[in-house]
């Protein structure tokens, strides 16, 4: 564990933390250190494999005089690296304010709910971190439901922490504890210009959802989803799908929802339950999709795209930035390029800028303002905020 | 794109607005609606009619923290959309495009967005928004509906309340205790339990209502409710039976009846205890108290109606009695009340058949002069030959008899004054003395019966005396005061009678204007051999003298008695040691005897 030394003369960076190993020992040192240092909020990123402990972080958590939030996600990167082991902490100078949401998946998720209205205050368009647990079967309906009362005008970002086998475990940082089922929301008092990017491109379609409940698809045209799914792709690529191989093809090839601006929103198939195609995010019936793949070079240059728009963005700011950006990076985008991802941090690099401090995690489902201004769970796309 | 089948409008629109969000690439969707004067949706029955229109959803909420109901430029939109009336209109402000659509006879729907919608894509629209507008009239309806449905049921459940409860105190009434008590008698019947029934009585409170008025009076009513409703169990039902009479059915109390009795008189404690708590009006305060009667239930073919009966029955024998704790029926107070009821009927009866006759007890001084007399009611009845009054005029006082028996002897002694004044009898004799009964002194118009019977007879004021007991007094203080003030501006004086059994304070006496205070017979007997009587009569006796009023012995029956009063400086008397009470006539020749042995 250790301080990360800075050598960047142009930004005032807030002190980072990166430890290798993850327990939960080294964490309390580093929140120790990290106040000592006199921030006065503290965000920490960690790894589902650091294999915390809910019970002995409630103490320890508890006890941080200054707020803290973060989550535990499938792997952390810093600086071009990526580790499925280890956390990241980010001692920010300024407050945050923080609302949880307990108890997702039995939560009212209604705008009419005082507890919603009381919990998103916010009198201006102040920006958004939000994190939520991606097990949670609600939290896409948290997410609409959250831009439904706050509106537009607000820069938003986030992810949903969890592990990548979707066992639910608590997997948010806060100082209640590690808690599981929840979403939070911290509102930053500084300004952060965001963009997303995914690079998918339309292979097959438009075909029509004609059955879906939640984030089952059941229907396409009438015949059963994964039939119609398998035999595009297989018609198309060649690739055949066998009893074993559903989630190695699929990977490859997430479905798309084409809006009337053609604007893609990826939806990631992750399993197959009889001929149901179950997705991170929900495909609402009635929705014209496509089914896409991915080119290496466009997927590595979204991840290019994302960083250098998101630095444009702030550049039209008078004010000065920390020189620091956020990404959350989906975990199947990972997983999609495998040891080339490591190109994808290099590209997110060059587009931050190289003087910056990229700070990310892979994440399962990301939450952005889309072009048109609304917040949406995305899947398989790269999500970067710059301070 | 969906509409949805909700009937409620609100999330049927919602339904709309959120598909129409993803489907067409908006960053927020508005919807205003026509409304009533009332705010409550509605439609217009032909185009063009003037309507007003109000902001009724926007998916999401706000934009930059502002609420979108408050947006003037929105709004400014939609009014520049229905005055174009075109079906759709297209302003494009701030990078953003804003689409206004009519919903036929409902209002408008504006969609906002990055992208102008395609020409095709509007008109596409167009069907949609008409089964929009269909659905809101189909929500209209029915929300329509279910409001006349609430308000009916809500009407409906307040006229079942007020069928079962009193308007003012919101008490169960009458019917509604009846039914409890129906279903509790039966209840401890079947399970071998035991319940009461406990009735209860304001003291003082129409005294309060009359003088006070009926506003003060239901206040009190509605705190003596609320008081009893704290004090019970849930299970318990209090009762307003009417008037200033509750009732409390406690309808469990075990099956020890003994237990269950103590559980009653501990209830009723509290009851006294609550009831007499100061009632605070306005910043005035009011004190009442109360008297109960209970009956334990069940018991042999006992109904309902006998269980009510038989505790009011107790009530009124401890309210006769005066009882602070309450009382158990028993049948001697049905024997009692049916005797009662006889004799009412038997004094009215009386009443009319002239059965009553004014005797006199004379009044002396130390040289046995008559120098007055107190008239006293005698009743010939062949039933109750002479009956003494101490047993009927208490059953008269219960009603309003005693007004009408009171008239009588106030008129009847008034003759007889005139008869002694033209036979030339009022020298000596200064006053013939009436009673009069607390009722009477409650009456509004006592002051100006006296001055009528007094006119009627053309009989002298300043030789007619009153006699009020001194616990009459006490309990309608200011009352008396005024009618004794009244009367002595006319000539007639006032005396306290029975003085020294009553509970005044001498801070009272002071404001009495009366003429004379009689001690009370109970200190004249043995008087001479009482140590304790004298030291009261004596005391008296100075009050009286410190006060300048004349004090009167009663009850004196005895040469002793006679001396030992005189020692201590009392100068008149009455009692059975001077004379009986006798008839009118006989009182006349004993005055006639009277002057003629003066005149020798």
């Amino acid at each position: 564990m250790a301080l990360v030394e800075h050598n960047n003369n142009v930004y005032e960076l807030p002190p980072i933390w990166l430890d290798a190993e993850g327990t939960d020992e080294q964490l309390g040192k580093a929140l120790e250190s990290l106040v000592n240092f006199g921030v006065n909020s503290i965000l920490i990123l960690a790894c589902s494999d650091n294999e915390h402990s809910a019970d002995q972080l409630k103490s320890l958590l508890g006890a941080c005089p200054v707020p803290v939030f973060g989550g535990i996600f499938p792997g952390i990167f810093f600086n071009g690296k990526c580790r499925a082991r280890g956390m990241l902490l980010v001692g920010f100078p300024f407050v945050v304010d923080i609302d949880l949401y307990n108890d997702l998946s039995r939560a009212n998720l209604c705008i009419e709910n005082p507890s919603w209205q009381d919990g998103v205050k916010i009198d201006s368009a102040a920006d958004l971190l939000v994190f939520v647990d991606a097990t949670a079967k609600t939290s896409e309906a948290f997410i609409n439901t959250l831009y439904e009362t706050i509106g537009g005008g607000s820069h938003v970002i986030g992810g949903g922490a969890g592990s990548i086998d979707f066992v639910q475990r608590p997997c948010l940082f806060t100082r209640a504890g590690l808690l599981q089922d929840a979403a939070m929301v911290v509102k930053l008092p500084v300004p952060m210009r965001c963009a997303v990017d995914h690079g998918w491109e339309v292979l097959d379609g438009p075909y029509l959802v004609t059955e879906a409940k939640g984030t089952h698809v059941k229907t396409i045209d009438y015949l059963p989803a994964f039939q119609v799914y398998r035999d595009s792709i297989e018609r198309v690529t060649g690739n055949q799908f066998d009893k074993n191989n559903f989630f190695e093809i699929a990977k490859n090839f997430p479905l798309g929802i084409v809006g009337i601006n053609e604007d893609i929103m990826v939806r990631d198939p992750i399993q197959r339950i009889k001929n149901d195609l179950i997705c991170v995010g929900c495909v609402p019936v009635n929705t014209m999709i496509y089914i896409l793949q991915g080119r290496r070079k466009f997927i590595v240059e979204a991840a290019f795209l994302a960083g250098e728009q998101s630095g444009l963005k702030l550049q039209q700011l008078s004010h000065k930035p920390l020189g620091m950006a956020l990404a959350f990076d989906c975990i199947s985008r990972s997983l999609y390029l495998g040891e080339d991802f490591s190109d994808e941090l290099l590209a997110l690099s060059s587009g931050v800028g190289e003087d910056k401090t990229i700070i990310g995690v892979l994440s399962i489902g990301e939450i952005a303002n889309t072009a048109r201004g609304t917040i949406n769970l995305l899947n398989k796309s790269i999500v970067v905020g710059q301070l | 794109m969906a509409i949805g089948n909700d009937l409620k409008l609100v999330e049927m629109l919602r339904i709309f607005m959120r598909v129409s969000m993803s489907r067409l690439d908006l960053s927020s969707v508005h919807v205003f609606l026509f409304c009533d004067h009332s705010g409550t949706p509605t439609y217009t029955d032909f185009p063009g009619k003037p309507m007003v229109i109000k902001h009724y959803l926007s998916i999401p909420q706000k934009y930059l923290g502002a609420p979108w109901a408050e947006c003037l430029v929105l709004q400014a939109m939609v009014a520049q959309h229905l005055e174009s009336k075109s079906l759709s209109s297209t302003i494009v402000l701030n990078n953003k495009t804003y689409h206004c659509f009519s919903l036929p006879a409902h209002g408008v729907i504006v969609f906002e967005g990055i992208n102008e919608l395609d020409a095709v894509v509007q008109k596409s629209l167009d069907p949609i928004f008409k089964k929009l507008s269909l659905s809101c009239y189909a929500c209209i309806a029915h929300e329509s509906l279910l409001k006349e449905m609430a308000a009916r049921h809500l009407a409906e459940k307040t006229i079942a309340h007020q069928a079962a409860h009193d308007e003012l105190t919101q008490l169960a009434n009458r019917r509604k205790l009846t039914e409890r008590l129906e279903e509790s008698l039966a209840h401890c019947r079947y399970h071998q339990r035991c319940g009461a029934l406990l009735f209860i009585d304001l003291n003082q409170f129409k005294s309060i209502n009359d003088v006070m008025g009926h506003d003060v009076g239901d206040k009190i009513l509605q705190e003596v409710a609320q008081r009893l409703l704290s004090i019970t169990r849930s299970k318990d039902t209090v009762a307003r039976f009417g008037g200033d009479e509750f009732v409390i059915l406690l309808p469990d109390l075990g099956r020890n009846r003994e237990e269950a009795e103590l559980i009653v008189c501990g209830t009723a404690a509290r009851i006294h205890d609550a009831v007499e708590v100061t009632f605070d009006l306005a910043g005035v305060g009011y004190n009442i108290s109360c008297s109960m009667g209970y009956e334990m239930f069940p018991n042999l073919d006992e109904s309902c109606s006998d269980i009510v009966k038989n505790a009011d029955l107790a009530m009124y024998e401890a309210k006769v009695m005066r009882q602070r704790v309450a009382l158990a029926y028993h049948p001697d107070m049905s024997e009692k009340h049916n005797t009662r009821l006889a004799y009412a009927s038997d004094l009215k009866a009386a009443l009319k058949n002239n059965e009553f006759e004014l005797y006199y007890q004379p009044q002396f001084n130390c040289d046995h002069e008559i120098i007055g007399a107190e008239a006293l009611l005698r009743w010939h009845n062949p039933k109750y030959q002479f009956e003494s009054p101490a047993v009927y005029i208490p059953i008269a006082e219960d009603s309003d008899l005693i007004l009408e028996i009171g008239d009588w002897v106030l008129n009847e002694a008034c003759r007889h004054l005139k008869v002694l004044q033209v036979q030339g009898m009022l020298t000596e004799f200064k006053k013939l003395s009436i009673n009069v009964s607390g009722k009477q002194l409650t009456q509004q118009d006592f002051f100006a019966r006296i001055c009528q019977a007094l006119a009627i007879t053309d009989a002298p004021p300043q030789n007619l005396a009153i006699e009020i007991t001194e616990n009459v007094l006490v309990s309608g203080v200011n009352q008396a005061i005024t009618l004794m003030s009244d009367l002595q501006g006319i000539g007639v004086e006032c005396s306290i009678d029975d003085f020294g059994t009553g509970y005044s304070s001498l801070a009272y006496l002071k404001r009495f204007p009366a003429r004379m205070i009689k001690i009370d017979r109970s200190f004249v007997r043995d008087i001479h051999c009482d140590a304790e009587s004298r030291s009261i009569a004596r005391m008296i006796i100075a009050l009286g003298n410190n006060l300048d009023m004349e004090i009167l012995a009663e009850g004196v029956e005895s040469r002793e008695e006679l001396e030992c009063l005189q020692e201590l400086g009392c100068q008149q008397y009455q009692g059975y040691y001077f004379s009986r009470p006798v008839p009118f006539a006989n009182l006349l020749a004993m005055m006639h005897q009277s002057q003629v042995e003066e005149v020798e």
